[in-house]
């Protein structure tokens, strides 16, 4: 048998009922929009961080660019390339050295420190394929053993053979202890002054910067770049890096409406994942900058804001509590 | 081979093999004129009107492409050919080629256009004959 409830005992559950229910879509709504506020934070936080770097970049690059067009048009260089067609690559190397030294685009007996300098410079003929450096630059044949450089280059090369922009684009090299490193380079045509006939380009590799660590307000940021699955990055743990390559690829192949928010846990602290596309132009593979943010500070925030919820969920229940005892 | 008015003149120059060609600046600039080509790689250094004119022996027999280090659009050809007999054109393409002391018989008739386009016919010449020989427009 059910016991007969009072009337004041009806309306007490009822607005025990009432504050619990609100309070709890209270909770969800708030949640839901904390969580929506900070995922459009932490995104304008990282397109802000892709803006940064993508300008700092394109001025280090334009420097490059301004450097390599001048060189381009030298008569020394524009004559030595016509004569390496016939075989013997000694004098324009030489050439180009001496020049990319006068302009200090590579190391010359004066090292700069806080210089950007090209990690190699090779020249690709009119037919865009890489001209052999002759055995007297032992630095430049390292790279072009790389069977996977000079082949990537060969299709830049004849792709760009009707194009008079200058390229730019991300290869990857070998160092000598066998370790992938990432390098941007740019791809110059070399066109004959007086004819306007194409002769072939100069390619400039340089070093990534390390995109490492780096903290806006509260928010702590570990970036890097994904290219062709590999994540390039000395802040990003290194046992992380092919998981993270791997899971982004695997998130890039799903349509944008069922692809999840991608996380991942660093020293047991969560960080949210985002990426986004360096360089548009095909003819080289797609490069991405990718960012892990740390998540601490939403998780504190959530906490904080049902911890103030609860609070204040049981307040009104003990204030309804309190009513009846008057 | 004069540099005037910031250009090689003429801009196409045909020699006999051992022949000596001056570079005399008529600019009031400095010009810097060299090769790499194989056939003569030679650095004559930069000079200015009225200093000492430079000269060079082209000594085999091929095509050499000349620049000015200092004048990026300044280019010109010198041919260095094995021959004495040649002819430049007018700039219409006419050319009349007297040939003397030549021995009757078969020959053939090249046309150097540029690097990349040579015309050659082959001919038979009979002393006191006159032939005519066109090659295609470019």
């Amino acid at each position: 048998m059910i016991p007969t409830l009072s009337f004041r005992l009806k309306l007490l559950l009822a607005m025990l009922l009432l504050v619990v229910g609100v309070t709890g879509a209270t909770l969800y709504v708030s949640q839901q929009k904390n969580q929506e506020t900070f995922k459009e934070f932490f995104s304008k936080l990282f397109q802000g961080q892709t803006q940064a770097f993508t300008e700092k970049q394109e001025k280090v690059v334009d420097g490059i660019k301004r450097n390599a067009a001048l060189l381009v048009r030298s008569s020394r260089v524009q004559l030595a390339l016509q004569e390496a067609e016939t075989g013997d690559s000694e004098q324009l190397y030489r050439i180009a050295k001496a020049e990319l030294q006068t302009r200090a685009m590579i190391p010359g007996p004066i090292v700069d420190t806080n210089a950007v300098y090209a990690t190699f410079y090779l020249f690709l003929n009119a037919r865009g394929m890489v001209i052999p450096p002759p055995s007297s630059f032992p630095e430049l044949i390292a790279f072009t053993r790389q069977q996977n450089l000079t082949q990537r280059l060969n299709r830049v090369g004849q792709a760009i053979t009707n194009v008079s922009d200058q390229l730019v684009g991300f290869v990857t090299t070998e160092s000598p202890s066998g370790a992938s490193q990432l390098q941007q380079t740019v791809v110059t045509q070399v066109v004959d002054t007086q004819t306007d006939e194409i002769l072939g380009a100069l390619v400039l590799g340089y070093p990534m910067p390390e995109l490492g660590r780096k903290e806006e307000g509260e928010h702590k940021f570990k970036a890097g770049i994904l290219f062709e699955n590999q994540v390039y990055s000395e802040a990003i743990p290194e046992t992380l890096r092919p998981r993270l390559a791997q899971r982004i690829g695997e998130r890039m192949k799903l349509p944008e409406t069922a692809a999840q928010d991608l996380t991942e846990m660093i020293d047991d602290d969560l960080h949210g994942v985002f990426y986004q596309a360096l360089n548009p132009d095909p003819r080289f593979p797609t490069a991405y900058l990718v960012a892990l943010i740390s998540m601490n500070k939403v998780l504190e925030s959530a906490r904080d804001l049902r911890g103030r919820i609860v609070f204040f969920c049981l307040f009104r229940i003990h204030g309804t509590g309190g009513g009846d005892r008057v | 081979m004069v540099q005037k008015d910031y250009q090689f003149m003429p801009g196409t120059l045909a020699v006999q093999k051992g022949s000596k060609i001056v570079f005399p600046n008529q600019d009031d600039d400095y010009h810097h004129v060299f090769s790499y080509s194989k056939t003569k790689e030679f650095d004559v250094g930069r000079y200015r009107k009225g200093e000492s004119t430079p000269s060079v022996v082209f000594d085999k027999a091929g095509v050499v492409r000349v620049g000015c280090e200092i004048h990026e659009h300044m280019r010109a050809y010198i041919v260095v050919l094995d021959t004495p007999h040649f002819k430049t054109t007018e700039p219409s393409g006419k050319y009349r080629l007297e040939l003397k002391n030549i021995p009757d018989g078969k020959y053939t008739l090249k046309a150097w256009v540029n690097e990349k386009t040579t015309w050659e016919q082959p001919v038979e010449l009979k002393e006191g004959a006159t032939l005519q020989v066109d090659f295609p427009r470019k």
